[in-house]
């Protein structure tokens, strides 16, 4: 189960992953995605205090959501990860391409 | 792709280990038979299970390489080498509940083993030409994952430490045959042996059956290759779809990948000869395609 909310907070799409990011949920985070007008925020927070669980599924739609990003002049970056969906970054290199923070405003701020 | 020349070296191994067995079950059935021991009798019943595997895991290979990819078998037939281990563990077991019933049997009325001598020397060289079919075997696994070798090696060794055991008893017995508590000391050293058989066969079947039941790589694998994805990230500018498949040890990993349009051909093969070789040093012996995707991009 996923539940995806989302807020606006100083031209920062701040979306707030809750549950689990696998292979059954991620096309959720796709449309969503989609339909958050991806164009006009291209920098984009991933909230992960309440995600429990992300598999290799769900770090692909991180990466294609990063690439988008970045190719509209943005960028994607984490904040507050439980101890396995920080391990699970490190080890898949997402930890250093994207940036991890504490919090969400560590987050923007690093952003913005 | 595993190798012809690992493939023959595994079959040649194999030969020389029913070689083996044939000719330690004509001794030992020898042996049994003029001594009337009891000891070697159920090492003889054993040693046939054994040769019994040793030729199933033998006959498995023969199939296996002679029945490449088709379209039936698009990834080959490799999980019958885990079938066949499983075979192995299973003779083993059956091994184990064999000398456990006698072992039960002697504890409840001990009596000194007979035929000590050919015992002795049959126990003793077997236990030398396991232990060389174990390391043998070792070697070969150092160089390419198999679940035959991986079985044999296991069986083998079990086998060298139980004739071991059982040669040193035989020597222990007919030194301190003179104490009644030595009669205790064969079966006590066959559960022992019983142990090392249960733990061998454990060991099988757990790797074998899982390999049989998961398809695809675990995730621990496949954020490996998102790892290198990340590392190689500004050469494409998609991931459509990551595909992995086990076929017995053999790993297959597929990539889609969606690249630049404006991008010649050649430069694109570049890149993805760059990440092939990334993917398949993280996994040795792996099978990699990288392939240019038309699929659209899902955010487009």
């Amino acid at each position: 189960m996923l539940e995806i909310k989302h807020e606006v907070i100083r031209n920062v799409l701040v979306i707030n992953l809750i549950g689990r990011l696998d292979s059954s949920t991620s096309r959720l985070l796709v449309e969503r995605m989609i339909s958050e007008e991806l164009s006009t925020n291209p920098r984009i927070v991933f909230n992960c205090k309440d995600l429990n669980y992300i598999s290799s599924e769900g770090l692909r739609i991180t990466l294609m959501t990063a690439k988008k990003a970045k190719s509209l002049g943005g960028a994607l970056t984490l904040c507050e990860m439980n101890a396995f969906v920080s391990e699970v970054m490190t080890i898949s290199g997402f930890h250093e391409l994207l940036g991890a923070h504490a919090n969400v405003d560590l987050a923007i701020n690093a952003i913005s | 792709m595993i190798s012809d020349t690992s493939q023959n070296n595994k079959y040649k191994n194999l030969k020389i280990a029913a070689l083996f067995c044939l000719v330690d079950i004509f001794l030992t059935g020898g042996a049994a038979f003029f001594s009337n021991s009891l000891t070697i009798m159920s090492d003889f019943f054993k040693e046939v299970a054994d040769f019994t595997s040793v030729f199933f895991a033998l006959l498995t290979l023969r199939v296996i390489n002679s029945h490449k990819a088709d379209e039936k078998f698009s990834y080959g037939i490799g999980k019958l080498e885990n079938l066949a281990s499983i075979g192995v563990s299973i003779l083993m077991l059956m091994s184990a509940a064999f000398i456990l019933y006698h072992a039960l049997g002697r504890l409840q009325q001990p009596e000194h083993p007979q035929g000590t001598l050919p015992g002795i020397i049959i126990f003793s060289l077997s236990a030398i030409f396991s232990l060389f079919l174990y390391l043998r075997n070792k070697k070969i696994l150092k160089t390419q994952k198999s679940a035959i070798v991986d079985s044999q090696m296991r069986l083998w060794l079990s086998k060298a430490w139980l004739d071991g055991l059982m040669a040193t008893v035989l020597i222990l017995s007919a030194l301190l045959s003179n104490y009644h508590w030595s009669a205790y000391l064969d079966p006590l050293t066959s559960l022992v042996g019983v142990i090392l058989l249960l733990h061998g066969a454990w060991k099988i079947s757990t790797s074998s059956v899982h390999e049989l039941l998961d398809a695809s790589l675990e995730e621990a694998s496949q954020l490996l290759i998102m790892k290198k994805l990340v590392e190689y990230i500004d050469d494409y500018e998609s991931v459509i779809k990551i595909r992995t498949r086990r076929s017995g040890v053999q790993i297959y990993i597929e990539v889609f990948l969606g690249f630049n349009p404006n991008l010649k051909m050649a430069e694109v093969q570049g890149k993805i000869d760059h990440l092939t070789s990334a993917i398949k040093s993280t996994f040795e012996g792996s099978e990699v395609v990288v392939v240019a995707s038309a699929e659209n991009n899902i955010f487009e």
